[in-house]
């Protein structure tokens, strides 16, 4: 344990050591917080054209302003977690240090998991920032809490699961930049391979094409749903590119 | 000794490797395994307020029974409002019974199958049709909204292979527009009809003399004008036959034939105007929560907003084989005014000894073996059938406006038709409770939104960076 909480501080503290992790931090807040900025104006004037037209129909902030909200910080999540693991392992690569690190008496799951969880927490730490939105809402609206915990909940869980892809591209090259990209592209694929056709019999491929995508399973979460499958799904998905990263540094341990 | 050393060296490395491919296999099986397990006993948890992502358990249950596979085929193209909202209805449908599957299918590119159900152009891009799975030929069920209640009444019609009954709506005394899609014309109605698999009808009975054999119900909604003594005989005579009958009419529409006729029925309109101090945005909108022991009724948890609206009362004591219900009534601070003399500077008040004190009736429902009502008819009819009558005070709840902006008017409605056509096991699934969460910003309200998270937290983070990697400098 003791091994795990070395590796994980050393990791979470190298975010912070340079100015970038503050730099990629304010610029999340700006991205994020002008999406929020322009779903406020939208929403209120919505609002003020439903007060003038009773016929305007229902406004909803989970379906109508949370859902939207999330749907496009997740977009930011796609394109920034790559950013966020490409060093992990292949700066290590690059510069030498993997060899001493694997030759602590440490673990491999150790050394893999302190790593994804500290870039985890750095995750955890950006998304806190956001909570100044609930807490507007709170006192300008009336929003279910529900659906917000689910949204946030969902975003965790995809956040896992592109981390743990970083984590494993990043084990494989030592080329930050080959790593960030092989993990965009993964995660690109794990976004868009749902869309492949309308409706709930397109065969069986079309079948487990639309469990595959991450979408599928985020879907409801943002929208106020609990699946059990989800969870299972976004925990299985982080578990196996984990795991896939273990047979990696294996790997590397059987080639000498 | 070198070789044997390497030979068992390689071997053991080729060892490692087979291992290590083995046991990602097996982890791979194994998550393939859990994942079928969790698809396969999947909790599922709505946390809305209103759980509006959940189905009813009306609708649970049918999919539940399903015998037979069903297919709907959705001509909604993705750039259409509702193609969100039907998707996630056919995949909660989906979800709950394998007997249910769906297919969207882009119209401009199939128009072949668009021509198998044919589907006219003017419910292109919006229409859902289900079928018994591909026999498509055997019937199939169309409907055009993206709601719960029209979807799995579709469902149930089309599992019983019942023929769509016709309902018709008369016409020729200022009623409510059918066609019209203005706020005061009965499109809603129409199309809440035919979502609900009625064939619909407008009915003249100058030109057609009599009610249609085929009528399963005949509604009159927002009369202004009395009908003619021919009229209300054919109407009488469908009604002496096991009609049925609806009718909506509105505070100071003098129509004596009609009142005489629903009185016929133990049913007596009032000449007189509901005033509710509680009422919806003035005292003449008065709001309805009270309702009574009926199936259309039933599970109505729910506020009807009534337009200026009359009492509807039953009869105190009915004649033998009538029975009467009240469906609705007002709250108890409401009354109906009967001093309707000077309308221009209408001050109600309550006056004990002229006005029906709350909680006042605004909706009957008479049910009565035909001819009773009038007993020299019956004998010249020679059989006797089952009538049912319900009369409503007020023909603007199920106006565009308000059957658009409350969807309890179109369930309330749409309970009523299926009661009087007998389809009571298609009696409308309550709607979810409706939300409407505004949000009403002041100009500073809106700045805090922007400085807040755009230029305030950034500065913050940036600041602290800063002076963190500052300190770490100067210490170091």
């Amino acid at each position: 344990m003791n091994r795990f909480l070395t590796i994980f501080n050393r990791e979470l503290g190298s975010y912070f050591i340079s100015p970038i992790a503050y730099i990629v931090m304010a610029v999340f807040m700006i991205v994020t917080g002008m999406i929020f900025y322009s779903n406020v104006v939208f929403y209120a004037q919505a609002s003020a054209m439903s007060l003038q037209n009773p016929s305007f129909g229902q406004l909803i902030l989970a379906e109508d302003f949370i859902r939207p909200l999330f749907d496009n910080i997740c977009v930011i999540l796609l394109f920034m977690s790559p950013a966020l693991t490409m060093r992990l392992f292949s700066e290590e690569k690059r510069s030498g240090t993997i060899e001493l690190l694997l030759s602590y008496p440490v673990r491999d799951t150790e050394i893999i998991l302190g790593k994804f969880l500290a870039c985890l927490t750095f995750l955890v730490i950006m998304t806190a920032l956001t909570s100044c939105y609930p807490i507007f809402l709170y006192f300008t609206g009336n929003p279910e809490i529900g659906p917000f915990l689910t949204a946030y909940l969902g975003f965790f869980l995809m956040g896992a699961v592109f981390l743990s892809i970083g984590v494993f591209t990043s084990s494989m090259t030592d080329n930050q930049i080959i790593a960030a990209l092989f993990a965009f592209g993964i995660n690109l694929v794990l976004w868009i391979i749902g869309w492949t056709g309308g409706g709930s019999d397109g065969g069986m491929l079309s079948g487990v094409f639309k469990y595959v995508s991450i979408i599928e399973h985020y879907d409801p979460l943002v929208k106020g749903v609990l699946n059990s499958q989800d969870i299972i799904y976004f925990i299985s998905m982080s578990g196996l590119f984990l795991f896939l990263s273990h047979r990696v540094l294996i790997a590397r341990k059987l080639r000498g | 000794m070198a070789n044997s050393e390497n030979t068992t060296g390689s071997m053991h490395f080729t060892g490692r490797r087979i291992h290590a491919g083995l046991s990602t296999i097996m982890v791979l099986a194994i998550l393939i395994i859990i994942q079928l397990l969790a698809v396969k006993h999947n909790a599922r948890f709505d946390v809305t307020g209103n759980k509006r992502h959940s189905l009813s358990e009306q609708t649970v249950n049918i999919l539940n029974t399903l015998k037979e596979p069903i297919k709907a085929y959705c001509f909604v193209n993705e750039t259409e409002p509702m193609h969100l909202q039907i998707r996630d209805l056919l995949e909660r449908y989906a979800a709950q019974s394998d007997r249910f599957t769906f297919q969207f299918i882009d119209i401009d590119r199939e128009p072949l199958k668009a021509q198998q159900f044919k589907i006219d152009p003017g419910e292109a891009y919006s229409v859902t049709v289900l079928t018994r799975d591909t026999e498509y030929e055997d019937g199939y069920r169309k409907i055009t909204s993206a709601t719960e209640n029209d979807l799995t009444n579709a469902i149930l019609k089309l599992t019983r292979g019942d023929a769509a009954k016709t309902v018709y709506l008369l016409t020729g005394h200022g009623e409510k527009d059918l066609d019209s899609e203005e706020a005061t014309g009965g499109h809603s109605l129409r199309s809440g009809l035919e979502n609900a698999n009625y064939g619909v009808s407008e009915l003249n009975l100058v030109s057609e003399k009599t009610v249609p054999e085929n009528c399963a119900a005949l509604g009159i909604v927002g009369p202004t004008i009395d009908p003619s003594r021919d009229e209300l005989d054919a109407i009488q005579t469908y009604l002496d036959r096991g009609g049925n009958l609806i009718v909506a009419i509105d505070p100071q529409i003098s129509c004596p034939n009609l009142v005489a006729l629903l009185t016929k029925y133990g049913i007596t309109v009032g000449n007189d105007l509901i005033v509710d101090p509680n009422g919806f945005q003035h005292v003449l909108q008065p709001v309805i929560g009270d309702y009574g022991d009926h199936p259309i009724t039933r599970n109505f948890n729910y506020l009807l907003i009534l337009n200026l609206a009359r009492s509807v009362t039953p009869a105190e004591e009915p004649p033998a084989g009538m029975t009467l219900v009240t469906l609705a009534r007002t709250s108890e601070h409401a009354w109906a005014e009967t001093n309707l003399s000077n309308l221009e500077n209408f001050k109600p008040e309550l006056n004990e000894s002229e006005d029906i004190k709350g909680p006042v009736p605004i909706a009957v429902v008479s049910e009565t073996l035909s001819g009773q009502s009038d007993p020299a008819r019956a004998s010249d009819s020679g059989s006797v059938a089952r009538t049912r009558v319900i009369a409503i005070g007020d023909s603007d709840f199920a106006d565009n406006y308000f059957m658009m902006t409350n969807p309890v008017h179109t369930a309330f409605m749409m309970n009523a038709f299926h009661y009087l056509t007998d389809e009571t096991d298609l009696i409308a699934i309550p709607p979810v409770e409706k939300l409407h969460q505004p949000l009403n910003l002041t100009e500073s309200q809106v700045a805090l939104a922007f400085w807040i998270p755009v230029v305030l937290l950034p500065l913050m983070i940036l600041g602290w960076g800063g002076i963190r990697i500052y300190e770490r400098r100067k210490a170091g």
